[in-house]
């Protein structure tokens, strides 16, 4: 091209000096076209090194007075050598026209040419496959330096005030390179000046135009273009000045029209010293279909380094972005098919430093958008409205650490949210850290469409958040949470969200997220922190499960719990004004719960935890379906230590704690009655269960216990017996009862099933179980591995059918034995020492055991209160009034308290005064038969002391003395629980010359009476008994003995 | 009053008559043979005595075990074989026999109501 604007330079010489030949000829010689046409071509093949065309030449003077004014048309320069597309034309106008300054030139031999105009024409550059081109028209002359070039013009100056090119085709054809240029119809006025060379200025302003550009890959046309230009050139620097007004450009490329009318507009203004390879751009003014870029600053190029040094300083207005949006070409619109946007957008900063193939100069920007609003549905599914935004960015490549974008201000608007961030992100080209704070009010059901369709989520409501957070990308990536600053506010209104079966619903809701906790309340859970604070929240799953929750507050600070190698620290804190949950038939309700767990590691040994647990409502209410449980207050306090070391679930969890109940009550559907519980306070831990009070109210009994459960640990570390100390203190207690409810406690049996043994011999006690195996039928079963001690203080009991009162003894429960140990009560009809004992080593095979002792005691009452001493001693019912009565009786009992006669022992001692004999017709063929005087049908026996032993069936009566009347007889014998009976009445003492004796034999149904041998006529006078008898007497005092002796331990 | 003093006379030495003439010799047994398990004859009863006079007894028929006998203490001396039966609740049932037979494998006793007892060795 260098090459063609010099040729073109010289042609142009050329031609002026034609034109100045011309005119010399029409000066001195014609004026007529006739003549003058010749003289100039002659002249213009002189001086033009190529052929021409001259078509008329008219020279006119008054028409450009004072100038001459010459006007040739059909004016060409030929190249015939030439064959390509150009034709053998390098240069055709239709006319030229020129005006020469005749004065300038014939005084100081300067060429000043004023008004040149060359109209409808054409310029062919045509360069052919070889490298040939039509416009070389010099043939190149080794023996001519260069200078000559500069130095062969005859003129001091050449000044050319105007040019002016109207509807001029330029084209440029390159076939060597394949490129083709096209300028169709420039219309142009130039003012140009050229002194020797070192200087040349031109001005040129343009009409519209087009230019066409093609070559091998690419065809581009651009229409309406229009610049004017100053361009100034002395020496190496070079002024210029282009400016080119908005106009409607076109620009096609490769057959798409990626600019249809659109407004284009320039504006530069800039030096450039070409020795030093530096620009000064004073203005550069783009603007592009209302995008404007306005550039200030300057630029060298460091040919050494091949740096090129920049300092500029921008400002990029796009006033409206969908104008730019719409500048789009056709086609990439299938890249923003859908999109719509709309605002202005302003951004303005610096490029200050180094570019080269390493290093890039430093850009800041400082970005400014206003009213921006974007839809694009296939990427948001809602559009962004009224984006306001203050950004500024300082981007260093070389150095990131200074890199940073400030976000002063930028707000996005749905229609129906909001959100505003503003911050400030660093080191952006290496580890972003960003320190940003957003501001949303959030519709939610605008984000439902960001969550999977896979999902089933439906939201509704709105979210107002406040988030700040200070964290670096890696940071994110790794999730080093112990390093971000993060805190959130979530204030969520009219809220539901339903997931699944899942449903959530609050009215008004806050959440609070802090990372770390800047208010840890203990040194170990300064982590994080949240919070949630609800006026009502109602949580379902599915149709049977529901909870609702008011004035809900939930804190919650924690360690990280991420370190696997420490115990987490971890505190939460429930407060609600009321709790509702069910979950099908059950339901609960809470007034005033409160909650406070921790979790910290132990302080001695910290690899295990340590739970804190407090527990604290008002009224409360449990409906379990089939029970059901309500109280007044509850406070439960507990510390659980954890030892994930045991494998037993009790050693495993240790608590340490209080508990306080009031007004308690529970249902229990295996409870026929309520079990009320006005007052219970214990304290308790691992060693020891401590109740302060337990006032209880259960069926028909009231009592309060208090006392100690001690050895609780070693207990379930197997170390020891379970221990307890109570009181157990009531006004009316049901025994009855209360055995029935501890009934099978700690037993191991089932009680559908016993081993083969029990089911052989009371194979009733298994067929008779009922099918529901919750409702415990066995016998009752005492615990084992326990001591525990209730020291009875009962104003009243019931047992049996028989009321006693003034209870006062131990209850004992030790190993499997259940023990009255001598327990004083009162019954109508005596006062009563008792010692009893229940043992159930088994099953089928328990063990009851009585020491029982009557000081005054009516017989009818005692055979009242001990059904079953009629069968063991028949004879009793045979007396009536007061006497004293000791029992000592045992035996072993099957499942269904069967005695098991077998074991059956037992030994009694009876002593009365003043007995009264009431079975008439016994009584009257015994006093028959041995003549007593006074034969009532009730008679007084005097005295009686008496000792019975029971072995299995077998009742014997130890010769006794007996003293009736004017008699004294000893009667002695046998009674077998068969009810039959061999008796022996020896008198001793009588009216009767001799020893008369009556056996008595038979059963109470067919007695048999007959006189015999006095069996025991000695018994009461020793110097006369027998050995054997004296045996007897032993014996008999041996059980008197043993049977009196917790009398009188009881009384010591 | 001649006739009431020649009753009682004759009273007083028909009782004399009767009274000397029922006196007998008890037999010796040898105890020794008495150690061990013996079981009742038709019964699941189940006696054993020990050396040192202590012994047990249980009926399995009841589904009691021999771990669950209940104990006694024994001495026999001439023929009267003499059982106290130890109550866990303190207190003692004696029970007195008459043994009319004892040996290495047959023991028979009876009590002072004429029932009597037989027992097989077991072991």
């Amino acid at each position: 091209m260098k090459k063609f604007f010099k040729i073109f330079g010289i042609t142009l010489g050329s031609l002026v000096g034609l034109v100045l030949v011309v005119l010399c000829i029409a000066l001195w010689l014609v004026f007529t076209p006739e003549r003058l046409t010749p003289i100039v071509r002659s002249q213009v093949e002189k001086y033009v090194p190529c052929p021409t065309h001259i078509g008329r030449v008219e020279l006119t003077f008054f028409s450009s007075f004072p100038r001459f004014e010459l006007q040739i048309d059909q004016v060409a320069a030929l190249n015939p050598q030439a064959q390509a597309e150009c034709g053998d034309t390098l240069v055709r106008a239709d006319r030229l026209q020129a005006a020469i300054d005749v004065k300038a030139f014939l005084q100081r031999q300067e060429l000043r040419l004023s008004g040149i105009r060359l109209l409808d024409g054409r310029v062919c550059a045509y360069v052919d496959g070889t490298g040939r081109a039509n416009f070389d028209l010099f043939p190149p002359s080794p023996d001519e330096p260069e200078t000559n070039d500069e130095g062969g013009l005859p003129f001091g100056l050449i000044d050319v005030e105007t040019i002016e090119l109207r509807n001029i085709d330029l084209s440029y054809i390159d076939r060597q390179s394949g490129m083709e240029a096209t300028v169709r119809g420039l219309s142009a006025m130039a003012d140009a000046s050229l002194r020797p060379m070192d200087s040349l200025t031109v001005h040129l302003a343009t009409e519209p135009f087009a230019v066409a550009y093609a070559d091998s890959s690419l065809t581009a046309e651009v229409r309406g273009l229009a610049p004017a230009i100053h361009l100034a050139l002395q020496g190496n620097r070079v002024q210029a000045d282009l400016r080119m007004k908005p106009q409607a450009v076109s620009l096609t490329y490769a057959g798409d029209a990626y600019l249809t009318d659109a407004e284009l507009g320039l504006d530069l203004q800039a030096e450039a010293d070409l020795s030093r390879l530096s620009a000064q751009v004073e203005r550069l003014a783009l603007s592009f279909n209302g995008l404007s870029l306005d550039v200030q600053g300057a630029a060298s190029i460091d040919t050494v380094q091949r740096d090129i040094h920049t300092d500029l300083a921008y400002r990029l207005d796009l006033p409206q972005v969908q104008r730019l949006l719409a500048s789009v070409p056709a086609a990439f619109h299938e890249y923003i098919e859908g999109i719509e946007a709309a605002g202005s957008l302003t951004a303005q900063g610096t490029v200050r430093g180094v570019y080269n193939r390493t290093t890039m100069p430093a850009v800041t920007a400082q970005v400014m958008l206003k009213e921006v609003s974007a839809d694009y549905p296939s990427l948001l599914p809602f559009p962004l409205k009224q984006v306001d935004g203050n950004l500024t960015a300082y981007v260093d490549l070389q150095r990131d650490d200074t890199t940073f974008l400030q976000i002063e201000r930028l707000s996005v608007r749905t229609p129906q949210s909001r959100i505003a961030l503003s911050g400030r992100a660093d080191r952006l080209l290496s580890d972003p850290h960003a320190d940003l704070t957003a501001d949303a009010d959030l519709h939610l059901p605008e984000l439902a469409p960001f969550v999977p369709d896979s999902i089933n989520v439906t939201m509704n409501g709105t979210l107002k958040a406040h988030v700040a957070a200070r964290a670096s990308l890696s940071q994110v990536e790794q999730m080093a949470l112990e390093q971000i600053k993060a805190s959130a506010s979530l204030q969520f209104t009219d809220l539901a969200v339903a997931y699944d079966t899942l449903s959530l619903a609050t009215n008004d809701t806050r959440i609070d997220l802090a990372l770390p906790n800047p208010n840890a309340r203990t040194p170990h859970t300064g982590f994080a922190a949240a919070s949630i604070q609800s006026d009502q929240l109602d949580v379902a799953m599915g149709p049977s499960m529901q909870a609702d929750l008011r004035q809900l507050a939930l804190n919650v600070e924690t360690s990280d719990v991420r370190d696997t190698t420490r115990i987490p620290a971890v505190n939460l804190r429930l407060q609600a004004g009321h709790i509702q949950a069910g979950m099908d038939s059950l339901s609960a309700q809470v007034e005033q719960p409160e909650v406070a767990v921790s979790v910290a590691p132990q302080r001695r040994n910290a690899g295990q935890p340590r739970f804190s647990v407090k527990v604290g409502s008002g009224k409360l209410n449990a409906d379990l379906g089939a029970d059901r449980v309500q109280a007044d207050l509850l406070d439960v306090a507990a510390t659980v230590f954890y030892n994930k070391e045991q494998e037993d679930i009790f050693l495993r969890w240790m608590p340490r704690g209080a508990f306080n109940l009031q007004q308690g009550v529970a249902h229990l559907a295996a409870l026929p009655y309520p079990v009320e519980l006005p007052q219970v306070k214990m304290d308790f831990t691992p060693r020891t269960f401590e109740i302060e009070q337990a006032g209880v109210h259960l069926g028909a009994s009231d009592f309060n216990l208090a006392g100690k459960l001690d050895n609780i640990l070693p207990f379930f570390r197997g170390d020891s017996i379970l221990r307890g100390d109570f009181a157990f203190t009531s006004a009316h207690t049901d025994i009855d009862q209360l055995m029935a409810l501890t009934s099978g406690l700690g037993s191991e049996e089932e009680t559908t099933d016993g081993d083969a043994s029990e089911a052989t011999a009371t194979p009733s006690a298994t067929e008779d179980a009922p099918a529901d195996t919750a409702a415990y039928t066995g016998p009752y079963m005492v615990p084992q591995g326990i001591d525990l001690t209730l020291h009875t203080d009962i104003a009243e009991a019931s047992f049996n059918q028989n009321l006693i009162t003034n209870v006062d003894g131990d209850v004992r429960v030790a190993n499997g034995t259940l023990a009255l140990e001598e327990l004083t009560f009162t019954t109508p009809g005596s006062d009563i020492q008792l010692t009893a004992m229940y043992q159930t080593p088994r099953r089928n095979h328990l063990f009851v055991g009585l020491d029982f002792h009557m000081m005054k005691v009516e017989i009818a009452d005692l055979l009242h209160m001990i059904p079953d001493l009629d069968s063991i001693m028949p004879m009793l019912r045979s007396f009536d009034g007061t006497g004293e009565f000791h029992l000592a009786a045992e035996t072993n009992l099957d499942s269904l308290y069967n005695l098991k006669m077998s074991t059956l022992r037992g030994a009694a001692s009876i002593r009365g005064e003043e007995l009264t004999l009431v079975d008439g017709e016994t009584f009257a063929e015994i006093a028959r038969m041995l003549r007593f005087k006074n034969r009532q049908k009730e008679n007084q026996v005097d005295s009686l002391t008496a000792e019975f032993t029971v072995f299995r069936n077998e009742i014997d009566v130890y010769p006794f003395l007996i003293a009736i009347d004017r008699y004294k007889a000893v009667v002695g014998g046998r009674h077998n629980l068969d009810m039959s009976f061999d008796y022996n009445i020896s008198l001793v003492e009588s009216p009767l010359p001799f020893r008369a004796s009556v056996d008595v034999s038979g059963n109470l149904d067919d007695m048999k009476f007959r006189l015999a041998k006095a069996k025991y006529p000695d018994f009461y006078r020793p110097a006369a008994r027998y050995e054997v008898q004296n045996k007897q007497q032993e014996l008999r005092d041996l059980i008197k003995r043993s049977l009196v002796a917790n009398v009188a331990n009881k009384e010591k | 009053m001649m006739k009431k003093t020649f009753l009682y006379m004759l009273a007083v030495v028909a009782a004399a008559l009767c009274f000397t003439s029922c006196q007998q010799e008890e037999p010796n047994f040898d105890e020794s043979l008495l150690i061990g398990k013996w079981q009742e004859v038709g019964t699941q009863v189940f006696y054993t005595y020990a050396s040192d006079y202590t012994g047990k007894t249980w009926d399995e028929a009841d589904d009691v075990t021999e771990a669950e006998a209940q104990p006694f203490t024994w001495t026999l001396d001439h023929a009267t074989l003499t059982q106290i039966h130890i109550m866990e609740m303190g207190s003692n049932v004696p029970k007195t026999y008459t043994v009319t037979q004892l040996t290495s494998n047959k023991l028979t006793y009876e009590d002072d109501f004429g029932h009597e007892y037989s027992f097989n060795k077991v072991n």
